[in-house]
């Protein structure tokens, strides 16, 4: 049994892995069941959102996640995690490029773990995600595929879409690459080229020295009812100890370090004698339980110790003030709850159809790193979508049905008359008033033509008017976004008469 | 004329006819094809009171059938209007039955392949999906097409024209052997109202150099490079205000009415009139009318009038 451990694990963690890769790459069909799954199951999104709603609810999923971890190990770490499974793929690419990589078992400091788990619990009192965006796995992966996979994947179909249909044979359909921003980029290739790097020298080096996951895993793993442990079968030969990715086996003392085994079972393959089981040992549990504690109680129960809203609050008076005020994704409520809910993961961003939601350095501030916003350059927020809303996992953008969605303004109208076709140039436009889907935008008689009027109590800011409008070098009608969002009426539906006539009118 | 003359002249026609029976594609230089056209049918169909694909049915039987435009082993491609994510029951975009019916009477007359497609304002997968277009384009055997990458547009020089020069043109446009022109009447911000003329913008990618540069010279101007062979206007449901995407249902007029023709000018003059706007209003159909690419005056045409 022991020896199709690891076989198992490689086709689960497999398997999730492209689930992930399907729902980030977004194109094709929708499988929202799939994504809310995946999701479900990631710790920090779910715990930000927990505490977020202030514990109105208690996830199923994480529970599970924590029972799992309590019962088998981190398991997580080998199959659920997206990054995880990421740097599993890049250790294999390496093992084939060269010959089989020796891990040696490693002594750590503990202490900086901690102090990273214990940075990230406060953070997310205090509604300061930057250390969770930075840190989080869901987040960093998120970046990764968005800005490096998902480009690199749609510009490989495109050329084997080509060669296809050179041949007449019209099998792969091809892809738009939407939007990069290079800085997000290059901070996202520095990532990837850290883990390319740290994983050469010591494999699963990030989930045991700054995961804050694999701290509380860890930390709850140490405990768990099944076990790797050795036998009196083995002889000290260390192959398992140059095959443990995570350098937790110290072959010569028999001892393994459980809290930072991540349960790849590349051991239980490798052992020649049965000098490995991975079974409920027959010993006393280890009395250290504030490991324990801290794995378990604190994420469940934080949010009951400290009122999160008042805490952020005081944090964000000092805000750098931003010339223009970015816009945030409707359901996001106001740039408070969206600065200190949003972990960067880009989830939204992969999954906009219209392509609007686009990732940004520092637009928020520090304290907003990396977080997305809404770019009127590149698309605009479709009238009857609510996209972004469904898939964020830690309700950053909280879920709003298409309706109460129309009713909301993100930001408010403003129209230049200098830059305006219609006022500078005096020729027909209206380009603006086409595209307003509430008809915030509208014409009125100037000279003798139409000219844009403004209907701001209707506006919903979606950017219709600012993203269609052809006026050249600057844009004649733009959307200010609103730091808190607003409601808006809805647009009057009053009918003209209109004399039917029954016969043809020539 | 002499024998010589008339030898010479009965074995062209006769070479042109049977060639273009057997050959598909050559049938365009079949110079009867012309002839027949003209003398059989009218010049504009007004259909009014039943449903879109029933009021086509009778109004292409008068032109003759598809048959007349469509030829056994040709290709054929439909602009319908499909700009906006909407439901049909908004009339923002062209009936969706219509379209099925169309495509359904191509296939009868034996094309070789109909495509469908537009250069939508909104997403083009949701507006293809919601309009209702693609599924009944799907189910009378057409092929929905996407329009939303430049690759798809290639770029062409418009003959005698002064404002649009150039377009980049969809490649099906180019290609296709029959081009069918089905657009929906409704209220229009930016251009009064948009009709089948209006309704070509949707085959060009840059649409900003349209409203750049006069939004009327350039709508006129378009069918300089290729005017549709016939249009078929859908004014069953039409949006009388805020158009061209409409707020509610309460812009809208059930006028049950469909025009046939193979003049652009005349159908959007017909049109423009059962909308009840003033022809002098809308620049686009005096310009077009000015540079001959059909007839604004009614009056001058043949005009078959049907009420069911």
């Amino acid at each position: 049994m022991k020896k199709y451990l690891r076989h198992i694990r490689i086709i689960v963690s497999s398997i999730i892995f492209l689930l992930f890769i399907h729902t980030f790459m977004n194109i094709g069909f929708d499988t929202p069941i799939i994504r809310d799954f995946l999701l479900s199951l990631q710790v920090l999104p779910v715990w930000i959102k927990m505490v977020v709603s202030h514990f109105s609810f208690i996830s199923i999923p994480l529970i599970l996640v924590l029972l799992l971890t309590l019962i088998f190990g981190r398991i997580y770490c080998s199959t659920l995690c997206p990054l995880g499974t990421f740097q599993d793929v890049i250790i294999s690419i390496n093992n084939d490029i060269q010959s089989k990589k020796k891990y040696k078992y490693i002594r750590i400091k503990k202490s900086v773990r901690y102090i990273i788990l214990v940075l990230v619990i406060v953070s997310i009192f205090l509604g300061y995600m930057v250390f969770i965006s930075l840190l989080g796995p869901y987040s960093i992966f998120g970046r990764i595929m968005t800005n490096i996979l998902k480009p690199l994947i749609i510009v490989i179909m495109n050329l084997l879409s080509k060669a296809f249909n050179s041949f007449q044979l019209y099998l792969i359909p091809q892809f738009q690459i939407h939007h990069i921003s290079y800085p997000v980029l290059l901070f996202a290739l520095l990532y990837f080229i850290f883990i390319v790097i740290m994983t050469y020298f010591r494999g699963r080096w990030f989930c045991n020295h700054l995961c804050p996951v694999g701290t509380i895993l860890g930390s709850i793993s140490c405990h768990s009812f099944y076990k790797i442990h050795f036998t009196e079968n083995c002889n000290h030969c260390g192959l398992c100890e140059n095959k443990c990715k995570a350098g937790c086996i110290n072959s010569k003392n028999k001892k393994i370090d459980l809290d930072r085994c991540i349960n790849c079972f590349d051991c239980l393959s490798v052992c020649p004698r049965n000098g490995l089981e991975y079974s409920i040992e027959k010993k006393k549990i280890d009395l250290r339980k504030r490991k324990l504690i801290t794995g378990i109680l604190l994420p469940l129960f934080s949010a009951f110790l400290l009122p999160v809203k008042s805490f952020s609050q005081m944090l964000t008076k000092s805000r750098k003030l931003i010339k223009k005020n970015p816009i945030t994704p409707p359901g996001s409520k106001n740039h408070d709850h969206f600065n200190s809910t949003c972990i960067s993961c880009y989830l939204c961003v992969s999954s906009c159809p219209n392509h609007v939601i686009i990732p940004t350095m520092f637009k928020y501030g520090i304290k907003g790193i990396l977080q997305p916003e809404l770019n009127y350059s590149y698309g605009y927020c479709s009238y009857e979508c609510n996209i972004c809303s469904q898939v964020c996992p830690n309700h950053a953008i909280e879920p709003i049905s298409i309706k109460k969605k129309k009713l909301i303004q993100i930001g408010i109208v403003n129209h230049i008359k200098d830059n305006c076709i219609v006022y500078s140039k005096n020729l027909p436009c209206g380009a603006c008033s086409e595209h307003c889907p509430t008809k915030a935008v509208y014409l009125v008689p100037y000279k003798s033509l139409e000219a844009p009027a403004i209907n701001t109590k209707i506006c919903i800011g979606c950017g219709a008017c600012e993203n269609i409008c052809p006026a050249k070098p600057n844009k004649a009608i733009y959307v200010e976004g609103n730091k808190v969002h607003k409601s808006t009426r809805r647009p009057k539906k009053k009918q003209r008469r209109f004399k039917k006539d029954s016969s043809f009118p020539f | 004329m002499d024998r010589r003359e008339f030898i010479k002249r009965a074995l062209y026609y006769g070479t042109a006819v049977t060639a273009s029976i057997f050959i598909p594609g050559l049938s365009k230089l079949n110079p009867l094809n012309k002839i027949w056209a003209k003398s059989s049918s009218k010049d504009l169909v007004a259909v009014k009171g039943s449903t879109p694909a029933k009021m086509f049915d009778k109004g292409i039987k008068v032109l003759g059938g598809i048959s007349k435009f469509v030829k056994k082993g040709q290709t054929v491609v439909i602009k319908p209007n499909i700009g906006w994510d909407v439901v049909p029951e908004l009339g923002a975009n062209t009936n969706p039955d219509l379209i099925g019916r169309i495509v359904e009477h191509c296939k009868l007359a034996g094309a070789k392949k109909i495509w469908v497609f537009d250069h939508t304002c909104n997403n083009w997968k949701k507006s293809y999906k919601n309009s209702g277009i693609q599924r009944a384009v799907n189910l009378n055997g057409g092929k929905m097409v996407p329009a939303h990458k430049e690759s798809y547009y290639h770029s062409v020089t418009i003959p005698n024209s002064k404002t649009l020069k150039k377009a980049k043109v969809h490649e099906l446009v180019l290609d296709s052997d029959v081009f069918i022109n089905v657009p929906v009447l409704k209220d229009h911000s930016g251009a009064n109202l948009t009709i089948a003329m209006k309704n070509l913008m949707g085959v060009v990618w840059n649409r900003r150099y349209y409203h750049w540069n006069g939004l009327h010279e350039c709508i006129s101007e378009f069918p300089l490079y290729r005017k549709p062979d016939l249009n078929i206007v859908d004014a069953y449901n039409v949006m009388i205000q805020n158009g061209p995407r409409g707020i509610s249902k309460e812009d809208l007029v059930l006028m049950k009415t469909q025009l046939i023709s193979e003049d652009i000018v005349a159908v959007d003059t017909a049109a423009a009139k059962v909308f009840g706007r003033k022809i002098g209003d809308i620049d686009y159909i005096s310009l077009a009318h000015k540079m001959k690419i059909g007839n604004k005056n009614l009056e001058q045409l043949n005009i078959k009038r049907i009420t069911m």
